[in-house]
């Protein structure tokens, strides 16, 4: 791509785009995958840095690449510091609360709500740290991101909401993810310049609505079925015959086994999730106009079977290489995004400067605890 | 003039088209115009991780680390690359993966040493914290959970000469706590000792059994365990490892976490190995320092051996040996085969070993 430089004032259009290549990265992947293997894990800080810069690397705006300047060194030290700061404390006293209470006592109960509370909290906290750590390690054109705000009201934010959605039966949850996206993206920064990001949960309602109550439909639909088939009981007494007979005309019903089981599959394991990306789509899409920089809106292009075939697609890599593959979806995940987004308007890019902020030295210990990193 | 890369100069987004020369130690950056953007001397100059592509070179500055130039010009990088051998050689060789891989494994292999070594000093003191009072608790969750060991044999003949054997060890022994040895209907020809100094000798084994003496040694081997806190730093020992392989290996893919358990396993029948070889050794001493014939748990063993010849020569296999929980009956038998004292007497008299014979019934 051709850029006018020094005049880059009136740019239609903005397109991201993806050139990593498998067979680039396999080398990486399979050099990552044998380290971890004779380092029992530990040595995936460095992996995962590997594998984002990789990422990172192959990602470029209007010819310009990105760049995530991160080490596998600042991701061991979060580490280090998350397990004595928070897994260490938690375990001791999980060990001696275990002992010293008796299973029905209700302190220990009273006890294990909080563990349970607390929990949620930093989990929320280590969404927010870990999008702050990655964002202070990426670069374009030499100008870092970075995301501001204190993790602490993103967790308490996250906790409140994961409260509300459970005595809501989840119909608060359009409304926790506009909030706490909002949250994260009017705290982000390129440079100088902050992104803006207002919306409401409004027009997503309508789509979560429909979806919410066919689900509900769905689910009860089944039950149903499960109490008027009396041949589902006797399933249920005893799994290894699925067969009713009815002693009045000897008329035998059978079902077999694999029958039962691919059908509870799909509707409990399967099918929700694939539902559900129907509302995902719509979430993204909406977030992405929601967002503006400078003057520059942005577009999300998705559609609902990308975006299945996007995740069926990661899910039967991750299985068929026992997680080693986990690069390679994510790199499946970048090319979907930079295919799909673009920025219309205009943006003075000449004009952002490098921001003063100084920079966190840890890493994402805490995300990597509680396993929510992305990428 | 021609462009021969890009260059950011950290403070803005403003990309510089420039001209790059090389003018003695110093690379001159200037722009289209003419205006020199920036020098930066030979020896401050940093290539980035991954900074060598196809056909371009990005560079830093080790006192701009904000910086970044964009070489495009293919003389200009062939020209860089032999005035700047150290930053080239450090990243552009293909064999540092494989340094990578020698200097990964020297670590993991020295880690794993000191590990291996430091786990059974760590886990004896931690396992003399717990309160007696859990350790017997968690002893008894232990029992119950085997069925049949509850139901001890009480036949009043039995029982007393079952006693009196234990009342003979204990007192050579060096018992944190009483100990309580009872023989039960178990469904396996075996003993064990549980955390809390419970000991259970399982009736089948008592069968398989010629001589007291046999009875002395196996018994002395449970309590042995027991001296020396086994059941309870085992429980700390596994408890600590899993955890510990938990907490280290992460949220990791499900071939390193099988892996990883795997490893914890060699390492857990390692250290039980250890222990039992410990067991054995005070066994012997005791038996001897009791005045009690010590060659009951080698014909014990040898007797073991005979029965559960695992391959034709009836040798076992290294890797099987790894697998398991005990060093193998040849080994145990060899290692508590001492010369007989002249002190020696049978553990007990013949009355007494046949009234343990029916203790059960």
């Amino acid at each position: 791509m051709t850029i006018p430089i020094g005049c880059a004032k009136s740019l239609t259009t903005i397109r991201f785009e993806h050139e990593g290549r498998v067979g680039e990265l396999l080398p990486i992947v399979l050099l990552n995958a044998l380290l971890n293997i004779l380092t029992l894990g530990f040595y995936r800080f460095w992996a995962r840095t590997r594998v984002r810069r990789f990422l990172w690397g192959n990602t470029a705006l209007l010819g310009d690449r990105f760049e995530y300047t991160g080490t596998g060194a600042e991701l061991f030290k979060g580490f280090i510091f998350v397990l004595f700061a928070v897994l260490l404390p938690i375990t001791v006293t999980n060990i001696i609360a275990e002992f010293y209470f008796a299973d029905n006592d209700i302190i220990y109960g009273v006890y294990n709500l909080a563990l349970l509370v607390a929990i949620w909290f930093l989990i929320g906290v280590a969404i927010y740290r870990a999008r702050r750590f990655r964002l202070s390690r990426t670069r374009w054109r030499g100008v870092r991101a970075a995301q501001t705000g204190p993790a602490a009201a993103y967790g308490a934010q996250y906790l409140g909401f994961l409260f509300l959605n459970l005595l809501t039966l989840g119909w608060t949850y359009p409304l926790m993810r506009i909030r706490l996206m909002s949250r994260m993206m009017n705290h982000t920064w390129f440079g100088d310049r902050k992104f803006e990001f207002s919306g409401s949960s409004g027009p997503l309602f309508k789509r979560f609505a429909i979806i919410w109550l066919g689900c509900a439909a769905a689910g009860g639909a089944i039950w149903l079925l499960y109490l008027l088939l009396p041949e589902t009981h006797s399933f249920i007494r005893n799994p290894d015959s699925f067969a009713y007979a009815d002693p009045e005309n000897f008329h035998v019903y059978e079902f077999p086994i694999w029958m039962i089981v691919v059908a509870g599959l799909m509707a409990f394991v399967i099918l929700p999730p694939i539902i559900f990306c129907a509302y995902t789509v719509k979430e993204f899409r909406y977030f992405a106009e929601c967002t503006t920089f400078e003057s520059a809106r942005f577009k999300f292009n998705a559609t609902v079977g990308a975006f299945l075939w996007l995740i069926v697609g990661n899910i039967v890599i991750n299985l068929l290489t026992l997680g080693l593959g986990l690069p390679f979806t994510q790199m499946r995940v970048f090319r979907f995004v930079c295919d799909r987004l673009s920025a219309g308007g205009e943006i003075d890019i000449d004009a952002i400067i490098q921001n003063a902020e100084k920079r966190s030295g840890l890493g994402e210990g805490l995300a990597d605890a509680f396993d929510v990193g992305a990428v | 003039m021609k462009s021969d890369g890009y260059f950011f100069d950290g403070q803005s987004a403003v990309k510089h088209a420039v001209s790059i020369t090389v003018i003695g130690t110093e690379i001159v950056i200037q722009s289209k115009t003419g205006q020199v953007l920036a020098k930066w001397p030979l020896h401050e100059v940093d290539l980035l991780p991954d900074g060598r592509r196809d056909n371009n070179l990005q560079l830093t500055n080790a006192h701009f680390p904000d910086a970044r130039l964009t070489v495009e010009d293919p003389s200009l990088i062939r020209r860089l690359s032999t005035l700047l051998p150290k930053v080239f050689g450090k990243r552009l060789r293909r064999g540092h993966i494989w340094l990578h891989v020698a200097v990964t494994l020297a670590v993991v292999v020295a880690t794993a040493t000191v590990f291996y070594f430091a786990i059974p000093s760590l886990t004896k003191p931690l396992a003399a914290l717990i309160p007696l009072e859990w350790e017997r608790t968690l002893g008894e969750s232990v029992v119950t959970s085997i069925p049949g060991a509850q139901n001890s044999c009480t036949e009043a003949n039995g029982a007393r000469a079952l006693a009196r054997l234990t009342e003979r060890l204990t007192g050579v022994m060096d018992l944190p706590y009483p100990v309580d040895v009872s023989i039960a209907e178990i469904d396996m020809a075996n003993a064990f000792a549980a955390p809390g100094g419970f000991i259970v000798v399982g009736n089948k084994l008592i069968a398989e059994m010629h001589t007291a003496e046999e009875l002395a040694g196996v018994v002395a081997h449970e309590m042995a365990h027991i001296a020396e806190r086994h059941p309870m730093s085992r429980v700390v020992r596994v408890l600590g490892i899993s955890l510990l392989l938990e907490i280290f290996s992460g949220g990791n893919s499900g071939a390193v976490e099988a892996v990883t358990q795997g490893a914890s396993l060699l390492l857990m029948f390692s250290h039980s190995r250890d222990d039992e070889r410990d067991a054995d050794r005070i066994a012997v001493q005791a038996l001897e320092k009791a005045g009690i014939r010590a060659d009951g748990l080698s014909t014990f063993f040898a007797r073991m051996e005979e029965k559960h010849k695992t391959s034709e020569d009836g040798s076992v296999s290294t890797v099987l040996s790894w697998l398991s929980t005990h060093p193998s009956f040849a080994e145990r038998k060899a290692s508590t085969n001492v010369p007989m004292q002249r002190k020696e007497a049978p553990a007990m008299s013949s009355a007494e070993w046949h009234a343990i014979g029916n203790i059960c019934s």
